[in-house]
């Protein structure tokens, strides 16, 4: 596997050196963005050609206007940033270079330059999984299984790195021993949110972080739909694990098409308004997967899909009482008074029973104290 | 002509006794008062003048001075009115006692010589008694608690004349009250568990918590019926026992909630403070005497918060202390006074600022990190002190009404005393009356459970995300549980059923909530 490296900020030409020093800088313009950027360098021809014209007033941007933008050059320090950034172990990565993504490359507005911490996936392919930051026990169990079933293979799993699937995603690649690529709606050195600390910490180590705008940035609303066209961008196709009918993971999903990516559905209960976007995914011609293996055939990795069945968990080693309560819980979530009611146990005696099964692994709680049976467990 | 009789001050719950010295003295009309009085007392002038003028006697034309001694104590309240009425009658020569002067007197005085009643009289008669005070008169409305003191003579003055009168011979019997005559329930007012459908979690819940004495805490969003549950609580009690009642009685005597009348505290405090309580509301203080806080006046029985998020932090935080010690000691410049404070914290809070999280019919629209900035509002120290933390869900109509009404707070209450029993003879000398309030020590002896019960617990600890500290709140509850089902060991099942009152802390409570929450712990 030839991954992109850090290598890559020294580039042994000192004029495409130079030229990414000139880029990042325009980079750390006040409101510059990718498109803007384009622009710019249209217009001008070069970097340094974009540079002297603001120094001269000639680059009318919208807002700010050329005099912010001339003034916050001349500030001492914008222009270091890429002495910063190599002292902080963020690497660069421009568009046209070697280890710039090579799908990414190909969308619409690609980013004009990538930060990362930690390693470029490189060659290796990419899926993305994404989904709802407030998601069900079964949603997340779905995305670590999903992100487990993926790295297992060699695929880089891509996702947004917030609360939840994103998060569960992750881990689950980790955890399998694969890489996986956070990519981030603010600088790569900005931890957001904060509780994801560890994570953030994990990913580096064994994949990365990756994020179109300057270190430094603050998260702001509009760049998390922006970063949701790289997670699509990166990726060969996008699983969507739970997404409520207007979410950010739906974005992703639509970029993805745009694109001409494959999107793949994970399907949910049908009174889930958590799943309720994933089932118009479907409706609207999105693969239905119930398995990381068709996930892969389709994507065109896999040498043989699995295609069965998920299989339920055993029962090995269950009591009485647990076994009445897994068949009671055969009918969908239920509160533990109702579980005692429906297996005929005592409440306490359902509640004991309850633990065991769940540090087991074969059931899961969920919020108002709920429980609803898992998913596999490896 | 001097005289001297005794009053008496309170001081947090004890009293002291006062001297208090009145001289008419040659000179022009006056009304000196020394010796710390409090505003309260030096309005007494006015309201002993117009009391001695209206019984029929005569006040002194000339100057009165007045000594409360010892000098360095403060002295607060009304209840010297008295005392210094029947000084100055004596100093007069208008009283003569043949009852002698060693006896305290408490009262108020209305402007017609009326007595009205006081706040503390029980502690004032206890402390009577250590002092070996001959006898105490107290307002009519006093009598019945004061007479809560055994083995001292407490007689009710109506007004200032009946007092006079008595202490100038007249027949009178003192008042006899037997602590154990007075300890009976009004059970009528307290609400009974038999009148909840459903809910069965939440009521073994509030049962195990009630035989080990454990702070409970309910999350569930609204109309699930927590305020209902937790106002079950004092009826699954076992009785107050007289030395109980009869503590809890001094604070809220101390605190003026005992009525006129009134005598023992026979029920089970049940406090529901307002969460725009402040701290020193909360666990007592004020100026000039410290006032005990709803802490101890819920000793001996329940502190209710509801909606435990909306409380001032600072008041919450000041909430560790009491919970750890059982008492609150209050420290001011001059004064320290100590209040105790064994109460069972039963608190209630939304899942999300929204309150519909989990709810089967609500969407809940709070993003993860409002419901994290929310539930961070309870801190972790707070959180470690409460032993049982439960969901209670709310249940749609139609399949609330298919489930049954349960047990009756009576029957519920015979396995709490049972349970209560066990714990009494395990601890007996211990200084401790209940499970929740074993320190590690006792932990490692009473907590002992089979191979399984270890095993099990290290995978709960592992795989549900249950703290370090929470192990040992698991054993606590465990034992209680093993205790209501008269089991020597904690089995297995025991310990599974403890690990289902940790909800808070588990990986599932809300799926993206909790797991945030475990990467910041691995972190």
């Amino acid at each position: 596997m030839n991954r992109a490296s850090h290598e890559t900020c020294r580039s042994p030409n000192p004029s495409v050196a130079r030229e990414k020093e000139e880029l990042v800088t325009l980079l750390s313009l006040p409101g510059m963005t990718s498109g803007r950027l384009r622009e710019l360098l249209t217009l001008f021809g070069s970097p340094r050609g974009a540079l002297e014209a603001i120094e001269k007033g000639a680059a009318e941007g919208p807002d700010p206007p050329a005099a912010a933008w001339r003034e916050a050059l001349l500030s001492p320090g914008l222009r270091d940033t890429a002495s910063r950034l190599k002292s902080q172990g963020i690497g660069v990565v421009v568009a046209g270079e070697s280890g710039y993504p090579a799908l990414l490359a190909r969308i619409y507005d690609p980013p004009v330059a990538l930060f990362y911490k930690g390693e470029l996936p490189g060659d290796s392919p990419c899926a993305a999984i994404v989904g709802s930051r407030k998601a069900t026990p079964y949603g997340l169990e779905a995305a670590r299984w999903f992100a487990e079933g993926l790295a297992r293979e060699g695929v880089c799993v891509v996702s947004g790195a917030a609360y939840g699937i994103d998060s569960a995603a992750h881990s689950g690649a980790l955890e399998a021993g694969g890489i996986t690529c956070g990519v981030l709606g603010c600088g790569v050195d900005v931890i957001y949110p904060r509780t994801n600390a560890g994570l953030f910490q994990r990913i580096t180590e064994r994949g990365c972080l990756l994020s179109e705008y300057v270190p430094g940035t603050q998260p702001r609303p509009h760049f998390f739909p922006e970063r949701n066209r790289i997670i699509a961008g990166l990726a060969l196709g996008v699983v969507v694990v739970e997404a409520a009918e207007r979410s950010g993971a739906l974005i992703t999903a639509e970029f993805a098409l745009s694109e001409n990516r494959e999107v793949f559905a994970v399907p949910g209960q049908v009174f889930s308004t958590n799943s309720a976007g994933t089932h118009a995914l479907v409706r609207a011609g999105a693969a239905l997967v119930t398995d990381p293996g068709e996930v892969l055939e389709e994507l065109g990795l896999g040498e043989q899909a699995r295609l069965t069945s998920v299989e339920p968990a055993g029962n090995g080693g269950a009591t009485v009482d647990e076994r009445a309560l897994l068949s009671a819980l055969e009918g969908g979530p239920c509160d533990v008074e109702g579980l005692a009611l429906r297996a005929g146990l005592a409440t306490h005696h359902a509640m004991a029973s309850l633990s065991a099964l769940e540090v087991r692994g074969l059931v899961q709680r969920a919020a108002g104290g709920f429980y609803q049976r898992c998913g596999p467990r490896r | 002509m001097l005289a001297k009789l005794y009053g008496s001050t309170l001081v947090g719950m004890e009293s002291h006794r006062i001297q208090v010295e009145v001289d008419v003295t040659s000179g022009l009309p006056g009304f000196e008062m020394v010796g710390l009085p409090d505003a309260a007392l030096k309005e007494s002038r006015i309201r002993v003048k117009s009391a001695i003028k209206n019984s029929g006697f005569e006040f002194p034309r000339t100057k009165v001075h007045i000594n409360l001694a010892p000098a360095d104590v403060k002295k607060e309240g009304p209840s010297f009115d008295l005392p210094i009425a029947l000084g100055i009658l004596q100093a007069m020569g208008q009283l003569r006692s043949v009852r002698g002067v060693g006896f305290i007197a408490a009262g108020e005085l209305s402007l017609d010589g009326r007595t009205r009643e006081v706040t503390g009289a029980l502690s004032i008669a206890m402390g009577a008694r250590e002092v070996g005070a001959d006898f105490v008169i107290v307002p009519d409305g006093n009598t019945s608690e004061a007479a809560l003191v055994e083995g001292l003579d407490v007689f009710g003055a109506s007004s200032l004349r009946q007092a006079v009168s008595f202490l100038e011979g007249a027949h009178a019997e003192p008042v006899r009250v037997r602590p154990e005559d007075m300890l009976v329930e009004d059970l009528a007012s307290v609400a009974d568990l038999a009148d909840v459908r459903g809910q069965e979690p939440a009521r073994r819940a509030l049962e195990v918590a009630a035989a080990g004495g454990h702070n409970l805490l309910m999350v569930g969003p609204p109309g699930s019926g927590k305020t209902m549950l937790a106002r079950r609580l004092p009826g699954i009690l076992p009785p107050l026992t007289v030395a109980e009642a009869l503590e809890v009685t001094r604070i809220h005597s101390v605190a003026g909630l005992v009525p006129p009348g009134g005598s023992l505290v026979a029920d089970r405090p049940f406090r529901t403070p307002h969460n725009s309580i402040s701290a020193v509301g909360l666990t007592g203080g004020g100026v000039p005497l410290p006032r005990p806080g709803e802490v101890s006046l819920a000793h001996c029985g329940v502190l209710y918060l509801d909606e435990l998020t909306l409380y001032p932090r600072n008041a919450l935080e000041s909430l560790r202390i009491p919970l750890e010690d059982r008492r609150v000691t209050i420290v001011r410049s001059m004064i320290t006074v100590t209040y105790p404070s064994r109460f069972s914290l039963i608190a209630s809070m939304n899942p999300c600022p929204c309150g519909y999280l989990g709810d089967p019919q609500h969407e809940c629209y709070c993003s993860v990190s409002d419901i994290l900035r929310y539930r961070s509002r309870i801190s972790g120290p707070l959180l470690d002190r409460i032993d049982i933390q439960i969901e209670v869900p709310r249940l749609p109509r139609r399949q609330l009404m298919e489930r049954t009404c349960g047990e009756a707070s009576a029957s519920v209450r015979e396995r709490v005393v049972e349970a209560r029993k066990v714990q009494q003879r395990r601890f007996d000398g211990a200084g401790v009356f209940s499970n929740s309030a074993m320190t590690n020590a006792m932990l490692d002896a009473h907590c002992r459970t089979s191979q399984d019960g270890e095993r099990f617990l290290g995978l709960a600890v592992e795989r549900l995300g249950l703290s370090a500290r929470s192990y040992h709140r698991v054993l606590k509850v465990a034992r209680t549980i093993a205790d209501l089902a008269h089991s020597e060991r904690i089995e297995l099942e025991h310990l599974a059923e403890a690990v289902q009152y940790r909800c808070l802390e588990r990986k599932a409570l809300s799926a993206g909530v909790a797991h945030a929450g475990m990467e910041k712990a691995q972190s």
